[in-house]
């Protein structure tokens, strides 16, 4: 039998990347041709027929080394008619102080502090209730909002009354180290050709939680943020998009972030991120019975066969080196070798050319990002592994999790070297 | 919008990081791209022969079996095209909708209804949108109360929010 499966299991560990990768950059091209040729430069929005008022929402724990940075760029937000509300979760540092302080200092910012910490999720509830208008544009308490994203933003709703949700496009800001470089390769070949393609197909997997935006119609939808999930930005889109709406990417809405630079910071933000992904995706897989819902079951499936993947190629990890250690007739099951020969090869090749389309794209929204390629080497050779193996962790964890619910808490990040 | 607004300058944050772990950067994606030139170096001398006068021949280089190579690709290759077609079609599709300039926009989410989910009355709310600085406390069901301590003040700055008491 195992002569049946081996080749089964090699095809597709091999396969699966190889086919995706071309999936995804022609998604990227496509949406380029269909949504952006005759786009304007993301700093020259055009005038829009209306400026309904928009409340930005920040939500903050122990945020008191960026905050006033953040502030500061949300009121240079080229837009008529916005508020900033500020909401401060428990922090333990001074944040809570230097946002009574900002208040002062800055007519369109309102602060709510939390009594006890909550986590995002309910942060984001109150500050959702607390802000007065019904396009919600939400931003973390370390990114820097572009001077015209809310425009975008604004725009993009009122061309399509579909839509309940938007994500924006991250920009990393720390590049000191190869890890920081490194992903800002991966945010441009990887989410957003996939967020393109998904956008073109109809539904997305996530909004990126760092810059998004809503109306407050979808999100009551929806069910609002839910406490109970480790990463709320999956849920709520695949809750908004159970409840009818539309999700789509806006990539000329640009936030600035913070990324980790070092191996444990970003080991534990993709953990958190895996398993979060993996438990939203299980825990309402009950709710996708519907016909109305298919594409979703697309979207679906395709996560449960990246987290299939990335077993079959931990295990053939494994098994290469068992076979270093002459272990192998112990084992049999295909070997890969994190050595890029044969098949290795191809895939990164076809990485690369993957990571060279996306920056093209990028391009018009970061000026000499193209010199990146020279980075991204490592993605092929290293990220990939540390992705799988995300997978493989955040998987069983998740499905624990299931079993003995608990809330999502903050975690307080890696921001890379400053 | 504005115009003749200065550009801004991305805020990239470019630390100075010691000497050593440049170097070892440098070093290292420098021996990752030999590495992989090393593994393609075959392909890599086949395009150069093909490439190289009189161009579109080969002169030293062996061609490979390309008949070979495309029975192991072609199931790969005849997926990734499937696919590509599939999102082709989608893009098509939905062409109308990425390229519309204006749409009827739903109604807004009604207070009230807003309200009802944190437990919150319109008059609650209202008042509850008027403060410039509060403390709310919110149970993890995401029931709300606000508290009136020293910190909250209203739009206009008084001590307390003005409207009904809550929670």
């Amino acid at each position: 039998m195992w002569d049946f499966l081996a080749p089964i299991v090699t095809g597709f560990t091999l396969g699966y990347p190889f086919v995706m990768a071309w999936y995804w950059m022609s998604g990227g091209i496509l949406h380029r041709l269909v949504r952006g040729w005759n786009e304007p430069l993301p700093g020259e929005p055009p005038l829009l027929p209306s400026y309904p008022a928009v409340s930005i929402l920040v939500p903050c724990h122990n945020e008191g080394s960026n905050i006033r940075e953040v502030i500061a760029a949300l009121d240079a937000v080229d837009y008529p008619d916005f508020e900033v509300i500020a909401i401060n979760d428990g922090s333990r540092d001074e944040t809570g102080t230097i946002l009574d302080d900002l208040a002062s200092q800055y007519a369109r910012l309102r602060v709510v502090h939390l009594a006890t910490n909550r986590g995002k999720a309910l942060a984001l509830n109150a500050g959702a209730a607390a802000a007065r208008h019904e396009i919600l544009v939400a931003i973390d308490g370390d990114s820097l909002l572009e001077r015209d994203a809310v425009t975008w933003f604004v725009r993009r709703f009122l061309s399509d009354g579909t839509l309940g949700a938007l994500t924006g496009n991250p920009r990393i800001r720390n590049r000191s180290s190869l890890l920081g470089r490194l992903q800002i390769g991966e945010y441009s070949a990887i989410v957003g050709l996939i967020k393109r393609a998904q956008t073109l197909f109809g539904c997305v997997f996530t909004v990126s939680g760092v810059v998004c935006a809503f109306r407050k119609r979808a999100l009551h939808d929806g069910g609002w943020w839910s406490p109970v999930t480790l990463t709320d930005d999956v849920d709520m889109t695949w809750r908004i998009q159970i409840a009818g709406w539309t999700v789509a990417y806006e990539p000329k809405a640009l936030c600035w972030i913070l990324m980790p630079e070092t191996l444990r910071g970003l080991w534990r933000q993709r953990l958190r991120w895996s398993e979060g992904g993996t438990q939203t995706v299980l825990r309402l897989t009950p709710r996708l019975f519907h016909r109305r819902l298919w594409r979703m079951w697309v979207v679906w499936f395709n996560y449960m066969v990246s987290v299939l993947w990335a077993y079959t190629m931990f295990a053939g990890f494994v098994v290469w080196c068992l076979r270093w250690k002459s272990l192998a007739p112990l084992v049999h099951y295909p070997a890969f070798s994190p050595v890029p020969q044969g098949w290795g090869a191809l895939l990164t090749v076809t990485y690369l050319i993957q990571a060279s389309v996306s920056l093209v794209l990028d391009r018009r929204f970061e000026q000499g990002i193209l010199r990146l390629i020279v980075w991204q080497v490592w993605y092929p050779l290293f990220f990939w592994m540390v992705q799988a193996l995300t997978s493989v962790v955040g998987a069983p964890r998740a499905i624990l999790r299931l079993t003995r619910p608990s809330t999502g808490t903050w975690v307080s990040p890696d921001r890379g070297v400053r | 919008m504005k115009t003749g607004r200065p550009p801004v300058e991305p805020p990239i944050i470019r630390a100075r990081v010691p000497a050593w772990m440049r170097g070892r950067d440098v070093l290292l994606t420098l021996g990752a791209w030999l590495l992989i030139g090393y593994f393609l170096r075959e392909g890599l001398y086949l395009a150069y022969d093909y490439l190289r006068a009189p161009i579109f021949e080969l002169t030293t280089a062996r061609a490979p079996d390309w008949g070979e190579i495309w029975g192991r690709l072609r199931g790969f290759v005849l997926l990734a095209v499937g696919l590509v077609a599939w999102i082709t079609f989608w893009a098509f599709d939905s062409r109308a909708r990425l390229q519309a300039t204006h749409s009827p926009q739903p109604a807004p989410l009604p207070d009230a209804s807003h309200g009802v989910h944190f437990g919150l009355t319109d008059a609650e709310l209202a008042a509850w949108r008027l403060a410039k600085v509060q403390t709310v406390d919110i149970d993890p069901a995401g029931q709300v109360t606000m508290r009136m301590d020293g910190r909250s003040r209203d739009v206009g700055g008084r001590a307390e929010i003005s409207g009904p008491s809550l929670g």
